[in-house]
C-alpha cells in the first residue's frame, strides 16, 4: 500500500520511504516536488562532497600508491596495508589505542554518569560542581595539555609537588616519563577534559525521567540508594549509551593531548593509531603507508559507529 | 624596502592583473623562508641587505602557514600546492638528496666557478652539498653541535680546574659536582637532544669518515663500533651522571639548559650554539663570564679534531623563474656584506669573508676553530626522516637500560631499519 500526499516527504511504501523515489529516479518520472527537494538539498550535498567525501576517496586512492610527496606516486597495491599489518610499530599502536579508548571512555563515562546520578538526587546543591566539570569540556585540549604538563612534571610538578609535601616522596614520580605510567598521565588528563559531556548527556537523561516515578518511589518508601539504583541508573541508560560512543569516537580520534604531553612517548608507549598516522604522514611524508593507517583507522571509527546508527535507526521507526 | 609580503604580493598582483604591468618587479626573486624567530630576522637582513646593493631586484619572501613539528612537512605541502619559488632554504642534507632523487632542485657548479665561491668556502663544506659530483647548495651559516655547556661559577664551585677536555677527566668529573649536590650531566632526552651525546661520542670514538659511511649505511649500525660508541656512553651513565631514566625522557633541551645555565642546578650540557641566543637573550648572562662551553670531550686522541656541526644553504629550484638572481643572492649571502650581517646577529658564517672579530666571543671561539677541524654534519639530519625517529627512540632505550642486551637489540633495531630504507 502506498500513501501519497502529493510530496515526496511522507511518500512512504511497504519497500521503504525511499523506494517511491527509487522507482520515479530510474524511471524517468521524477515529479516537481522531486526536483525541489533535490534543489534543496543541493548546497548540503555539494559541500558534503567537497568536505567529506572527495577526502576520503582520495585518502582510500592515495592508500594503495608509494608516494613521499615529492617523487611521483607509483602504485602500490596493497602493500601499503600488508606492511602495516606486519609493522610491528602498528601493532603497538593499536594496542595502545585499545587500553586509550577503553580507559579514557570507561573512565570519563563512569564519572561522568556517577556525578549525574548524585546531581539528580540533589540537582540544586550540586550545580556548581556540574558547571565546574563541564567547563573542563569547554577549554580546548591544547591549553588543557600545557596545564597538565606543569601538573605532571617531574621536578616541579604540582603532583609531585603534593606527594613530596604530605610525606610520599617515594610514590614521586616522572609520570610523563616512564613507558609504563605515561598513557596513563595522558588518560588522566583527557578523561579531565572529557567527563562534561556524559555528565551532560545522562543528567539529561535522568531529568527525562517522568517526577511521578521518583514521587511514587518516594511514596513507596524507596531509600535514596534505592531511587538511584533501581529507577534513576536504569532510565539513564540512553545518555549513558550516548556519551559512550561519542567519548568512544573522541578518543578514537584524540590527538591534542598526546601531542603536548607526549608526543607519542617515552619509547612509543602512547603512540595511538592517530598518532602513528600523524608520524607517518606528517612527520615521515609517507603519504601512502600514512592514508593506509588512516582507513585503518576510519574502519575502527566505523565499526564503533554502527551500534548507535542502528539504534537510532530502530528508534527513528 | 623592496621585500614583501605574501599579502603585498598579491595585492600588487591583483592591481597588475587588473591594469597593467606598471608594478610587475622587474627582477623578482621569490625565496622559500620558512625559519622563524630571530634565525628569520636574520633571512630578512639578508634580503634587505641583497636589494640595498641591487635596486633593480624585489624579493617576495614566502613563510609556509604551517609546518607542525618539522618544517619539511610545511616545505612539502606548499610544493603540493604548486607554490612556486626559486630559492628555498635548507638545513637538512637528507631532504636535499631527496630533492635531487625528484629532480627538484638544480646544480650550481657553473656559478660555483663564475662567481669563485671556493674563495669563500673550503672543499669540506662543498662537500656536504655534494649529491653523484654535482653541487646543490653553498653553506652560509654553520652552527657548533659540540658545545658542551657550562658555567665557569659551578666548575669553580667543584673545586673543577679549567675543562675537562678528556673524557676520563670528564667522567671524573662527576664526583666532585655531586659532592655540591649538583647533578653532573642534564640530558634532555624526551624528542631528539639525546641524540647529540651519541652522534658527538660516535666522532671521538671512530672519526668522522666512520660517521660518514654509517650515515650513508655502507657500515652496519650493528658495527663493533656503533657498539663501542655506546659502550663509552654507558660508562657516563656508570658513573652516575644523570637523573633517573623517566626524568630525562620527560625533557628538553631546553630543561636542561634551564638546570646548567639558568639554576644552577647541573654542571653540564651539550646541545647546538643556539644555547648562546638563550643564555644572553632570556637568561641575561654574559658570554664567557657567566657561561662557556667546551668542545666535546676527547675519547681517542686520534678522533680528537672531529667536530659536528649544522648549516644552512640555499637551494635553486628547477622551477626557478630568475636563477640568474637566484646565484646573485647566493654570491651576496657568501660576500662581505652578507657575511657582515651573519655575524651582526651572533651567527657564525663558513666563508673566509667574514671578519672574526666582529663576532660575540662565544661564536669567536667556535667559528676560529671551524677552518682547523675535521667537520661532520650532525648525523641525526642526514638520515632519512624515518631512520632518525628509530634512531631516537632506540636512544631513549638505551638510557633506560644501557646493558650490552639492549645496546645489540637496539643497535638491530636500528639496522633493521637502515636495511629497509636504504635499498
Amino acid at each position: 500500500m502506498s500513501v501519497q500526499h502529493g510530496s515526496i516527504l511522507t511518500s512512504q511504501t511497504q519497500a521503504g520511504p525511499f523506494a517511491g523515489l527509487a522507482n520515479r529516479l530510474f524511471g524517468g518520472n521524477l515529479r516537481r516536488a522531486d526536483w525541489i527537494a533535490f534543489a534543496l538539498l543541493a548546497p548540503t550535498l555539494i559541500f558534503f562532497s567537497i568536505g567529506v567525501l572527495y577526502p576520503l576517496f582520495e585518502t582510500i586512492r592515495v592508500s594503495f600508491l608509494d608516494w613521499t610527496g615529492l617523487s611521483q606516486p607509483k602504485p602500490a597495491g596493497f602493500s601499503n596495508y600488508t606492511k602495516l599489518f606486519r609493522d610491528a610499530n602498528f601493532w603497538n599502536a593499536l594496542r595502545v589505542t585499545l587500553t586509550w579508548t577503553l580507559a579514557c571512555t570507561g573512565i570519563s563515562v563512569a564519572i561522568g554518569w556517577s556525578v549525574a546520578l548524585i546531581s539528580g538526587l540533589a540537582p540544586k546543591q550540586t550545580a556548581p560542581f556540574r558547571v565546574a566539570i563541564f567547563a573542563a569540556y569547554g577549554i580546548s585540549e591544547t591549553a588543557s595539555g600545557l596545564m597538565w604538563l606543569g601538573i605532571l612534571q617531574p621536578d616541579f610538578g604540582l603532583l609531585n609537588g603534593i606527594l613530596r609535601l604530605v610525606g610520599l616522596e617515594g610514590w614521586a614520580s616522572p609520570w610523563l616519563g616512564e613507558p609504563s605510567t605515561a598513557i596513563w598521565g595522558v588518560v588522566a588528563a583527557y578523561v579531565w577534559t572529557q567527563a562534561g559531556l556524559p555528565l551532560l548527556t545522562c543528567y539529561a537523561a535522568i531529568q527525562a525521567i517522568p517526577k511521578s516515578q521518583l514521587e511514587a518511589a518516594h511514596m513507596d518508601g524507596a531509600s535514596h540508594f534505592q531511587i538511584l539504583r533501581y529507577i534513576m541508573a536504569p532510565l539513564s541508560l540512553p545518555g549513558v549509551r550516548i556519551a559512550i560512543f561519542i567519548n568512544l569516537l573522541n578518543s578514537l580520534k584524540a590527538f591534542d593531548m598526546i601531542h603536548i604531553l607526549t608526543a607519542g612517548g617515552p619509547i612509543r608507549a602512547t603512540e595511538t593509531v592517530g598518532y602513528f598516522m600523524y608520524q607517518e604522514s606528517v612527520i615521515y611524508f609517507k603519504q601512502g603507508y600514512g592514508a593506509a593507517s588512516t582507513v585503518v583507522l576510519l574502519l575502527a571509527v566505523i565499526v564503533c559507529s554502527i551500534p548507535l546508527i542502528l539504534d537510532k535507526a530502530s528508534e527513528s521507526k | 624596502m623592496k621585500i614583501l609580503n605574501s599579502a603585498s604580493a598579491l595585492a600588487i598582483a591583483a592591481i597588475t592583473f587588473a591594469g597593467g604591468t606598471a608594478f610587475a618587479a622587474e627582477k623578482e626573486l621569490v625565496i622559500f623562508n620558512w625559519l622563524g624567530g630571530s634565525e628569520r630576522d636574520l633571512i630578512i637582513a639578508l634580503e634587505e641587505g641583497f636589494t640595498a646593493k641591487y635596486p633593480d631586484y624585489e624579493i617576495k619572501d614566502i613563510n609556509p602557514a604551517a609546518g607542525g613539528d618539522d618544517p619539511r612537512s610545511g616545505i612539502r605541502s606548499a610544493m603540493l600546492s604548486g607554490e612556486e619559488f626559486d630559492l628555498l632554504l635548507n638545513t637538512w642534507p637528507s631532504f636535499e638528496k631527496e630533492l635531487v632523487a625528484a629532480d627538484l632542485i638544480s646544480p650550481i657548479d657553473a656559478a660555483w666557478e663564475q662567481y669563485g665561491w671556493s674563495s669563500a668556502l673550503n672543499d669540506s663544506w662543498r662537500n656536504l652539498a655534494k649529491h653523484d659530483g654535482k653541487t646543490y647548495g653553498a653553506y652560509f651559516i654553520a652552527g657548533n653541535r659540540s658545545g658542551v655547556w657550562y658555567r665557569p661559577d659551578t666548575l669553580a664551585k667543584a673545586g673543577i680546574a679549567g675543562e675537562p677536555t678528556q673524557w676520563k677527566d670528564f667522567l671524573s668529573s662527576f664526583s666532585a659536582l655531586k659532592e655540591i649536590g649538583m647533578l653532573p650531566v642534564s640530558i634532555g632526552a624526551r624528542s631528539w637532544a639525546q641524540t647529540e651525546w651519541f652522534e658527538n661520542a660516535l666522532l671521538r670514538t671512530a672519526g668522522t669518515a666512520f660517521a660518514k659511511e654509517l650515515s650513508e649505511h655502507k657500515v652496519p649500525w650493528t658495527d663493533d663500533r656503533v657498539k663501542e660508541t655506546f659502550r663509552n656512553l654507558r660508562d657516563m651513565l656508570e658513573a652516575d651522571c644523570c637523573a633517573e631514566p623517566g626524568a630525562m625522557l620527560s625533557s628538553h633541551w631546553t630543561d636542561a639548559a634551564d638546570a646548567v645555565l639558568k639554576n644552577k642546578k647541573a654542571g653540564f650540557m651539550l646541545i647546538g650554539s643556539w644555547a648562546n641566543q638563550r643564555a644572553k637573550n632570556e637568561y641575561g648572562l654574559t658570554p664567557i663570564k657567566d657561561y662557556s662551553y667546551m668542545q666535546f670531550p676527547v675519547i681517542k686522541p686520534e678522533y680528537g679534531n672531529a667536530m659536528s656541526v649544522d648549516g644552512k644553504n640555499f637551494l635553486v629550484m628547477k622551477q626557478a623563474k630568475n636563477p640568474e638572481g637566484a646565484e646573485l643572492f647566493i654570491d651576496f649571502v657568501l660576500s662581505k656584506e652578507g657575511s657582515a650581517i651573519i655575524a651582526a646577529q651572533n651567527l657564525a658564517t663558513p666563508s673566509a669573508n667574514v671578519d672574526p672579530s666582529s663576532y660575540d666571543p662565544i661564536v669567536r671561539k667556535y667559528a676560529q676553530i671551524l677552518p682547523l677541524v675535521d667537520v661532520f654534519f650532525v648525523l641525526d639530519d642526514l638520515l632519512p626522516a624515518e631512520l632518525s625517529g628509530e634512531f631516537r627512540i632506540g636512544l631513549q632505550k638505551f638510557l633506560r637500560d644501557p646493558s650490552d642486551a639492549s645496546i645489540d637489540s637496539v643497535t638491530a633495531a636500528l639496522e633493521a631499519k637502515a636495511s629497509e630504507l636504504y635499498q
